[in-house]
């Protein structure tokens, strides 16, 4: 693993009110490593990561980041997939093209990207009639199309069920070493957090300063 | 239970249960067809008793449409202020509906009240408030706008342009987008104040929402354009048929439903200006197929407008934008200015009296002599506490027949929809959105003419305006309580039902608890509408002697204003009325459910 650094966080503060939810966190993301953060619900993990793509401003702490926050170098993958609904699956995936291009190439990619989660021919359907897995990898898909750096998925996987959570978090890490793409993963399930990542981080450890 | 029936009694009780279910849709079908009619007759006698007058099919009158006497000029007015009014609409109400639904205010719910209360104020009312807006002493004329008799730029526009009665025209849309504000208030701020921020926060996060306008085409014209349009095309139907306003605030220009008006009351009489029956017949057939036109628009709108974005409590959305900024409170508070103050004006000019002495010009002061003369009335006009008790016992009986109607109405277009028969559920919805589309002065005609044809002895019987009233309120009880219907879920049925509850139990807590708001809050709108109801009252009511309140406002408006006290005691009558539609209203917004959108 090469030891290039593609997102450091330093010291990162963040309350809501009197509630102090990040205290002095600090993380380092290596290139092309995937780490899965593993913490109980309602720790914060939903905010570092709002933190990190720039939904949410830290009160303080400093952020180093490959190109820049909230901008297509960052992917951002929600709890719940967020599909439009007035687009079908291919009007939903075509929102993540950064750059200008011809409907024929939009097709293209599209139907080369569906293929590579196995959803080759989705392109019409309705989101509604999308299982939770699929509507996923939708998500998925869409996330990845602008090429970020990094990628970061807030527990993606929470609401399916046990086999599909597992087929998923596998196929996930596949996709994202194809690509060479850094990944930060969310979750509260050690078994999915042992799936995809090359390396497990406890959610308090990330509060230790780097002298202890 | 069922299971352990054998073969012969599970086939009784199955014909025991479609039986029942027939018997339930002859009574439902029997009072739909009895709806049909009372709401088509008034229209099919007035058509009928026209043609007999004037010899000409209704079709032939819709091509003599050109030939007839000022027709093509106030249908030419007509679309022009229907058009330019719900575009007005939409350029005031969008900003506040969306600053409004978007930030945390202290108290969104009085804030949306405020902005509601014009559209079931009457419109007698809205247009003595603007009328005293414009005129002589009013707010605007201090300021140098004079929308009345169109001096200053106003005047210096007309001379350079040869527009005739600009000022009458700015002010009759202003008069419009007051009265529609709520419109889209109604239909677009709820989705604005509920849709979870997720939504925005990833459109924000992907390549085509970098910028604004990729924002606004790909998420927000998607989720409100059809509601913006729903609210525009509701605005336009409103102002088509608009008749107070357009009477008192553009008083040299026609509108096809103001032309209807002024010849109605001689229309229909054989061998009498047979002229002003085919004024009436032409222009309420094309007004007609207009109005049907912008229906249909607004149904296949409304079926667009749903909400498949994914919706979460007020609180929690407005809690995640903050509070408003700076901008979002001066477009907000100066909507609010905006809405009070043809209000606040009629209820000031109550107070304010002409002093009799011209010496040294016009001079005013203040007193209560207006409201004493409102009160008391005189020969030729009603008091107020009289024309009150008519029109409050007028709303009552309204209320007693248009809510079970339209509840009747509604539970019927539902059950079709569950039954998967929506072509039919479809086709019942836009029946009962018909007499809409027919104007009020029609409906008023049809029922003098129909009563006269079919039993005259009914004319001298008091009661008669509650029947167009019933006619004209029905729709809207049809369109509050057809989307509470569609609200409620099965399962609190079905909880109902495991709990073992009696059936009244099981109606009351699985269904009744949900819709009860939502019948407030169409009680409080037939209520309103009935009190404010002018068009066919002023045809009925000018055969009769049985004046409502906003027909003395009318009354007292229209003699000369030599006496001082007219125009005072007309305000009088005004604030009455707006202070009982204020209060109906605002006690009816308490039982309004969260999120609430999309209709009345």
């Amino acid at each position: 693993m090469t030891e290039k650094a593609v997102l450091t966080a330093t010291s990162i503060s963040k309350s809501f009110g009197e509630i102090k939810v990040l205290d002095e966190l600090n993380l380092t993301l290596h290139d092309k490593e995937i780490i899965a953060i593993l913490g109980p619900s309602g720790c914060g993990k939903s905010t570092l990561l709002r933190c990190l793509v720039g939904l949410e401003q830290p009160d303080s702490g400093h952020l180093d980041i490959e190109g820049q926050r909230g901008s297509e170098a960052i992917g951002y993958l929600f709890q719940k997939p967020i599909l439009y609904p007035h687009l079908n699956v291919a009007g939903n995936i075509a929102l993540g093209f950064a750059k200008k291009i011809t409907k024929q190439e939009q097709q293209t990619i599209i139907a080369q990207e569906l293929a590579m989660v196995q959803m080759d021919g989705f392109e019409k359907r309705r989101v509604e009639s999308l299982s939770g897995g699929e509507a996923q990898r939708v998500a998925l898909v869409r996330a990845m199309l602008g090429k970020p750096e990094v990628l970061l998925l807030d527990e993606p996987f929470s609401a399916l069920d046990l086999e599909t959570r597992r087929t998923l978090a596998g196929q996930t890490r596949h996709w994202l070493k194809q690509r060479s793409t850094a990944a930060i993963h969310v979750t509260h399930d050690p078994e999915e957090a042992a799936l995809i990542a090359d390396r497990v981080l406890i959610w308090k450890e990330l509060f230790r300063s780097e002298e202890e | 239970m069922v299971g352990r029936l054998e073969g012969s009694n599970k086939a009784s009780v199955k014909d025991a249960l479609t039986m029942i279910q027939a018997s339930k849709w002859a009574v439902r079908g029997s009072l739909i067809l009895a709806y049909i009619s009372l709401a088509s007759l008034p229209f099919i006698y007035a058509l009928a008793r026209l043609q007999q007058v004037t010899g000409h099919t209704p079709w032939e009158a819709l091509w003599r449409f050109s030939e007839v006497y000022g027709a093509t000029e106030a249908l030419h007015y007509t679309i022009m202020e229907a058009t330019a009014s719900a575009a007005l609409t939409v350029v005031i109400g969008l900003p506040i509906a969306w600053c409004l639904g978007r930030y945390q205010w202290r108290r969104p719910a009085l804030f949306r009240a405020l902005f509601s209360v014009p559209f079931v104020m009457p419109a007698i009312v809205a247009a003595m408030g603007f009328l005293m807006l414009i005129d002589n002493g009013g707010l605007l004329y201090a300021l140098g706008i004079d929308l009345r008799r169109e001096t200053g730029f106003i005047g210096d526009l007309a001379a350079r342009t040869g527009w005739e009665h600009p000022g009458h025209f700015i002010a009759l849309i202003f008069a419009h987008a007051w009265f529609n504000l709520s419109l889209m208030i109604r239909f677009v701020e709820p989705t604005v104040a509920r849709l979870d921020p997720a939504w925005e926060e990833q459109i924000g996060l992907l390549g085509q929402g970098k910028t604004r306008f990729g924002r606004i085409r790909h998420l927000w014209w998607p989720i409100l354009g059809p509601a913006v349009l729903c609210a525009a095309s509701l605005s336009f139907l409103f102002s088509f048929t608009s008749f107070a306003l357009v009477k008192w605030l553009a008083p040299f220009n026609n509108t096809l439903e103001s032309l209807m008006a002024s010849y109605g009351g001689s229309a229909g009489i054989e061998n009498y200006r047979v002229d002003t029956s085919e004024i009436v017949m032409s222009a309420s057939m094309v007004q007609f197929l207009i109005l049907l036109a912008a229906l249909y628009l607004n149904s296949s709108l409304q079926q667009r407008h749903s909400s498949r974005f994914s919706l979460i409590s007020e609180g929690g959305a407005r809690a995640a934008r903050g509070p408003p900024n700076w901008r979002a409170r001066l477009i907000v508070y100066s909507g609010a200015g905006f809405t009070l103050a043809p209000m606040l004006t009629a209820f000031f000019a109550s107070f304010r009296v002409r002093e009799a002495k011209f010496s040294s010009g016009m001079v005013y002061e203040w007193s209560v002599d207006g409201w004493r003369a409102a009160w008391s009335g005189d020969l030729s006009t009603m008091g107020v506490g009289e024309a009150l008790g008519n029109s409050l016992l007028y709303a009552f009986c309204t209320l007693c027949i248009a809510l079970p109607t339209g509840w009747m109405l509604a539970s019927s277009i539902h059950a079709l929809e569950l039954q998967q028969r929506p072509k039919l559920a479809k086709a019942l919805d836009v029946m009962t959105l018909l007499p809409l589309a027919v104007s009020a002065v029609m409906v008023g005609l049809g029922v003098l003419l129909g009563v006269l044809k079919t039993m005259p002895a009914l004319f001298q019987w008091s009661f008669l305006p509650v029947l167009p009233h019933v006619i004209l309120t029905v729709p809207f009880v049809v369109r509050v309580m057809l989307p509470a219907m569609r609200a409620v879920e099965p399962e609190w049925k079905e909880q109902a039902l495991v709990l073992n509850l009696t059936p009244l139990q099981t109606w009351y807590h699985g269904y009744f608890s949900f819709i009860r708001g939502p019948a407030i809050v169409a009680s409080s709108l037939t209520v309103a509408f009935s009190l404010g109801e002018f068009g066919a009252s002023w045809l009925l009511v000018r055969a009769g002697s049985w004046d409502t309140l906003s027909v003395v406002v009318d009354q007292l408006m229209s003699r000369p204003k030599f006496d001082p006290l007219i125009q005072p005691a007309a305000m009088a009558a005004a604030t009455v009325l707006m202070a009982i539609t204020f209060l109906l209203f605002f006690l009816a917004e308490r039982f309004r459910p969260e999120g609430d959108g999309g209709g009345f």
